[in-house]
């Protein structure tokens, strides 16, 4: 707990502590490789090293900050009635296609659940904008590149659409929504994006979902808004 | 089959570090030359803004572009093991910092597995003593005695100490371990027990609702969630596997049905989940390398007659030395050659190494095939060496070697006697 508060305290100094972390445990390492030779420096490093790292990865210390680590998975509590979010890009027949994330970055693309959040608790309206019309613009993109016969990820599962020479890239983290050029045939031009905010009811038994309801939260569309459009393509929120 | 190093860290060849070191770079390099790091920075939002301190100010781009060749280039002088201190050290803090710059826009376990990486990077640099089959081992040879090289050249040695296959191996268990431990305490060891993965309702509502949320084309989640007691036993042996690796390396036993399960686990998470987790290198630099080898090995016996006095001849043979983890050559310094190969009318001692199968005589250049052959692993080189060209071009390189060894090379030194 008064680990907890210091941390809230610290919070407000992350610009100033975060780098001293990195840099500081690359001072320490840099001069452990350096002075290597000395069997009491090799030992001090690697039980240091790994009296810290336990620490976090049983989360007594409740916060990892690079270049510390965890790898915790699924071990947050999954309720009954569960509410999720995602984007759709919309075609020019206002046919809806769920956004594939790998549109913005290799392998994943940026974390989604995380832009949910930002744009539904601390985004202003004209930051969402930014945030859709850049959305858009990647899946365009991102598009363009698929239908041309590129791709930036191996595919677990394609429709057969996707060159084999992709095969040696990097296998993509997430293989969810995966978009290929079969698929993308059946749409036209993407004109604009939706937030969607989905509820999932599974049983008590956790074995079947019971009921399912959506409702849009946000949406864009570029020529809905050419003016805002076009105001929008230099800005940046960061 | 996987080696738990925290019960003996001593192997009897050096083999499983060397291909613990290729490993790394092959998984980082093929990972981290994918990086469109100019693409990084259209974007034009910080998700996690805390970490924006890591951002070059100027020209981000190009700067983390550079930075990605040079992590790559320093990743190959890793792999071969040179300057292996420098090498590493420097990749796990270009590493660190990608990994930091990743998680400003997606702290998921792609970037990850990348401080995952720094962690294997620093050990293996930690005890880069340790690595005999690299190019800084063969450099360290330059302090040994001509003794004590004619010494290792015909005995080799019966022990190699391999701490950072130790070390990494305990970080790799206890990263397993959190996670294991996260899902039985979600809030910490003081926040409450969960149970949750103790039956089938926790895994089988992830899988349904995952199924029903997102586009996954593998129908075998819901197919499966049909068997409660198969989902309590994927749970409760996720959570043995997860955990168990950690216990099983303090404890000093087999690792093996651990790591096969973590395998199989991470393989049914992609299958069940669409989720691909990028640790699978990592889990295997554990495997036992060194006994897969021994059986590629030729059976074929083999005996090296040498220059016992050539320092440099000497230096030459040290990788062979190692490699020959079975036994099966025999190196013999001139002055002890059997009478048998003394006495061969097609062979000159003074003027070249030479490689004997039993029936045939090779010299120098073609003795050093012969002692590729025998490793079987280097079977492009040996068929590369043996067109026409590179032939007559390497033995006219050997003839050069040979004969201004004393004049180019640090051939003849004082003995220890």
């Amino acid at each position: 707990m008064l680990l907890q508060s210091l941390i809230e305290v610290l919070r407000a100094y992350a610009g100033l502590v975060l780098p001293l972390v990195f840099f500081g445990f690359f001072a320490v390492a840099g001069l452990a490789l350096l002075f290597n030779r000395h069997p009491e420096v090799r030992r001090t490093f690697a039980v240091g090293f790994v009296v810290v790292f336990l620490l976090c990865q049983v989360s007594l210390v409740p916060l990892t900050v690079p270049p510390l680590t965890t790898y915790h998975k699924f071990s947050n509590t999954w309720d009954q009635e569960r509410v999720e979010y995602e984007f759709r890009v919309v075609d020019e027949n206002g046919q809806e296609l769920r956004f594939d994330a790998k549109s913005t970055l290799e392998f994943e693309g940026i974390r989604m659940s995380r832009l949910h959040h930002q744009m539904l608790t601390e985004y202003s309206e004209e930051e969402n904008r930014v945030v859709a019309r850049f959305l858009l613009q990647s899946a365009r993109e991102y598009r363009g590149e698929l239908e041309a016969g590129g791709g930036r990820n191996s595919l677990v599962w394609s429709d057969g659409g996707v060159k084999l020479r992709h095969a040696t890239n990097f296998p993509a983290h997430g293989h969810v929504t995966t978009w290929t050029p079969a698929e993308l045939s059946q749409y036209g031009e993407f004109v604009g994006l939706r937030l969607y905010r989905v509820e999932i009811e599974s049983s008590a038994d956790g074995s079947e979902v019971v009921s399912q309801s959506e409702a849009v939260v946000f949406e864009y569309y570029d020529e809905g808004e050419p003016g805002a459009a076009a105001e929008l393509e230099a800005r940046d929120v960061r | 089959m996987f080696v738990n190093y925290f019960a003996d860290e001593a192997r009897s060849s050096p083999v499983n570090l060397a291909v613990g070191r290729t490993i790394l770079t092959v998984w980082l390099v093929w990972k981290t030359a994918m990086y469109d790091w100019n693409e990084f920075f259209e974007v034009p939002f910080y998700l996690t803004p805390e970490f924006t301190w890591a951002v070059p100010p100027v020209a981000p781009g190009l700067f983390m572009t550079v930075e990605k060749w040079m992590l790559i280039a320093l990743l190959v002088l890793f792999a071969v093991g040179y300057r292996i201190r420098f090498t590493g050290g420097v990749s796990a803090l270009i590493l660190a910092h990608f990994g930091t710059v990743r998680e400003i826009q997606n702290n998921s376990g792609e970037s990850q597995a990348l401080f995952l990486g720094v962690y294997f990077l620093l050990f293996y640099s930690l005890f880069s003593e340790t690595h005999a089959l690299s190019v800084d081992g063969l450099r360290r040879t330059r302090d040994w005695s001509v003794d004590s090289l004619r010494s290792f050249i015909v005995s080799g040695r019966d022990s190699y100490q391999l701490p950072a296959l130790k070390w990494s191996l305990l970080v790799i268990a206890m990263i397993y371990f959190g996670s294991g431990f996260n899902k039985l305490f979600p809030n910490g060891p003081f926040g409450g027990f969960h149970a949750g993965y103790f039956g089938p309702v926790t895994l089988s509502r992830i899988i349904v609702v995952r199924d029903a949320f997102y586009q996954w084309h593998v129908p075998l989640g819901p197919a499966l969630v049909e068997y409660p007691a198969l989902i309590t036993a994927g749970s409760i042996g996720t959570l043995v596997v997860e955990m168990g690796l950690l216990v099983a390396v303090l404890l000093g036993v087999t690792v093996t049905p651990f790591i096969i399960g973590l395998l199989g686990f991470q393989t049914g998470v992609l299958l069940l989940l669409g989720i691909f987790v990028d640790t699978y290198p990592l889990l295997l630099t554990f495997l036992a390398w060194d006994r897969i080898y021994e059986r590629v090995v030729s059976d074929r016996a083999l005996d090296v007659v040498f220059d016992g006095q050539c320092y440099f001849c000497m230096r030459s043979l040290y990788l062979f030395r190692i490699l020959d983890v079975t036994d099966t050559v025999r190196f013999i310094p001139q002055a002890e050659a059997p009478d048998a190969y003394r006495q061969r009318g097609d062979v000159d001692f003074q003027s070249a190494m030479y490689a004997f199968d039993g029936t045939t005589a090779y010299a120098g250049y073609d003795a050093f095939r012969e002692l590729l052959r025998q490793f079987r692993v280097f079977f492009p080189l040996v068929w590369l060496m043996g067109l026409a060209p590179v032939a007559r071009a390497g033995t006219r390189v050997y003839r050069y070697v040979a004969d201004n060894r004393g004049t180019q090379f640090t051939c003849q030194v004082e003995s220890d006697d």
